[in-house]
């Protein structure tokens, strides 16, 4: 079994903390903000939950604390910013592939429609 | 400070230590944040945002807890079995001395005494020899160390009370001071760590706990021997059973160090003396009762062989939580409640017993706590000098 095999699969609170990492280093209130979105508003991160999930994910070395520190005028410095590690977006990539895979499969058996069509319309 | 943040401040205490210094900050920034975008939403949108810290507080609190230090050390080497059939003997000793009538006591601990005899000459040597207490002296040097301060105390107090024909009574006073002198000088050695506050609360629910306590059998000492008298027996009172703890766990911190929380068999064995005194281990004159000896043997098991063997043998940190506290438990259901139910004449559990066993227990869990933290910092001394040395090699 292969490191990245040995994370997966990922929770979905996980998965949705490494996407929100995927396109850059960010703080946690934004990484909370952007689950928030991607989820439309299912999903809202406490802080406990959050950095309970960071301490996880940094000790088994899949995001990593950035030197990134934005101007204190536009951002308190005492944000601690996050970034994917390349095992995290290796993770992360073998984690969508496997959720697509199974989407995949729930799509031959006919039990979502094809991509495009309307929540009313036939596939 | 605003509302969340500072409800925040406040859950952020039920966190353990080191989670808190490394993300506390800004855990509490991010609480900050959810408030004021709630703002919008007014007063509701405030309540909703503070319900859910709330829920977010508690339930990751226990999380990092369960996580952080209960199924940490998940990989706890087991003692070889040579050591732990070692600790476990004292218990068994005694089992096989109490296959004699209990009116024989006195004698039948021929064996337990050649035990500790052995124990005198063998464990220091080893010690010297290896640089390292062997784990299975623990606990018979628990019992050695209580029984000779308290017997040393309790001669010295009935000497001096000898000498006070008509005066105040000290009885057990030079053994409570023989304890607190130790508890100090342990307090000495120990003073270079930096314990938490829980173990502070602990150890004041202990001291005030008994002083408040004893009022129940002192209010009458006064009307006896008038105020200074009165006052000196109270304390000596109230003072002896905490002491006697205090003492146990403060001499186990000294091996914590090597041992960890596995130096908690001081303890029990400090406390094993309650196997050998029948009255402490019942408070009422039921020494004829046919079952004595069948419970009596039941209690030694469960206390001095099964919490050593699992204790020794338990590959996670609840797993000695498990081998320790629940036969502690047990133990004291059974001295307790079992009398109560199968001796056919009218019986009441004491005071002294209740405050005996309220003792024990947070002896335990006082002892738990700061060995852990002794534990604790070690791992992470030895963390950081590993940390140190691989810098110096890269």
């Amino acid at each position: 079994m292969s490191d990245v095999d040995n994370h997966l699969p990922l929770t979905p609170g996980v998965f949705q903390i490494l996407l929100a990492l995927s396109d850059g280093e960010k703080h946690g209130y934004a990484i909370m903000r952007i689950v928030k979105e991607a989820t439309d508003g299912q999903m809202i991160l406490g802080p406990g939950t959050l950095y309970g999930a960071v301490k996880r994910l940094m000790r088994d070395n899949l995001i990593a604390e950035s030197d990134y520190r934005p101007d204190p005028a536009v951002d308190d410095a005492r944000r601690r910013y996050y970034e994917l590690t390349d095992l995290g977006r290796r993770v992360l990539m073998a984690e969508a592939q496997r959720l697509a895979d199974l989407v995949a499969q729930a799509r031959r058996k006919e039990l979502l429609r094809a991509e495009g069509a309307g929540y009313g319309g036939e596939a | 400070m605003r509302l969340a943040e500072h409800l925040y401040r406040v859950l952020l205490r039920l966190y353990p230590t080191a989670h808190r210094r490394e993300y506390g900050k800004a855990m509490l920034i991010h609480a900050r944040d959810l408030e004021r975008d709630s703002q919008q939403n007014g007063s509701w949108g405030i309540a909703c945002v503070c319900a859910n810290l709330v829920k977010d507080g508690l339930v990751n609190a226990c999380r990092e807890h369960w996580e952080g230090s209960i199924m940490a050390n998940s990989s706890i080497k087991p003692a070889p079995w040579l050591s732990v059939l070692l600790a476990a003997l004292p218990g068994l000793l005694i089992l096989l001395t109490r296959r004699f009538p209990l009116q024989q006591l006195s004698l039948d601990l021929i064996f337990w005494y050649v035990y500790l005899g052995v124990l005198v000459v063998a464990a220091p040597i080893i010690w010297w020899l290896k640089k390292r207490f062997p784990v299975w002296a623990l606990l018979p040097a628990g019992a050695l160390v209580w029984s000779l301060v308290y017997s040393a105390g309790m001669e010295l107090s009935a000497w001096a009370n000898q000498n006070r024909a008509g005066g105040v009574q000290v009885p057990g006073g030079i053994a409570a001071l023989s304890f607190l002198l130790i508890c100090v000088i342990c307090a000495v050695v120990l003073r270079k760590y930096r314990f938490p506050r829980s173990v502070w609360v602990l150890g004041a629910i202990l001291v005030v706990g008994n002083v408040a306590l004893a009022l129940l059998y002192s209010l009458d000492l006064f009307g006896e021997t008038g105020l200074l008298g009165g006052l000196i027996q109270y304390f000596s009172i109230s003072g002896l059973g905490p002491l006697e703890g205090l003492m146990l766990v403060a001499i186990g911190a000294l091996f914590a160090r090597e041992h960890g929380v596995l130096a908690i068999l001081i303890v029990i064995g400090g406390y094993s003396y309650m196997f050998a005194d029948s009255d402490y281990l019942f408070g009422y004159p039921q020494l004829d009762w046919a079952w004595l000896s069948t419970y009596f043997a039941a209690i030694t098991i469960l206390y001095l062989v099964v919490v050593p063997i699992t204790l020794l043998r338990a590959k996670t940190r609840l797993g000695r939580i498990l081998a320790v506290f629940l036969p502690l438990l047990a133990f004291h259901v059974l001295r307790l409640g079992v009398p109560l139910l199968v001796i056919h004449e009218p019986v009441q559990i004491r005071p002294g017993d209740l405050i005996a066993t309220i003792n024990i227990l947070l002896s335990f869990v006082l002892a738990w706590v700061v060995y852990s933290v002794i534990a604790d910092e070690k791992q992470e001394v030895q963390a950081s000098r590993d940390f140190t040395a691989h810098q110096v090699v890269n």
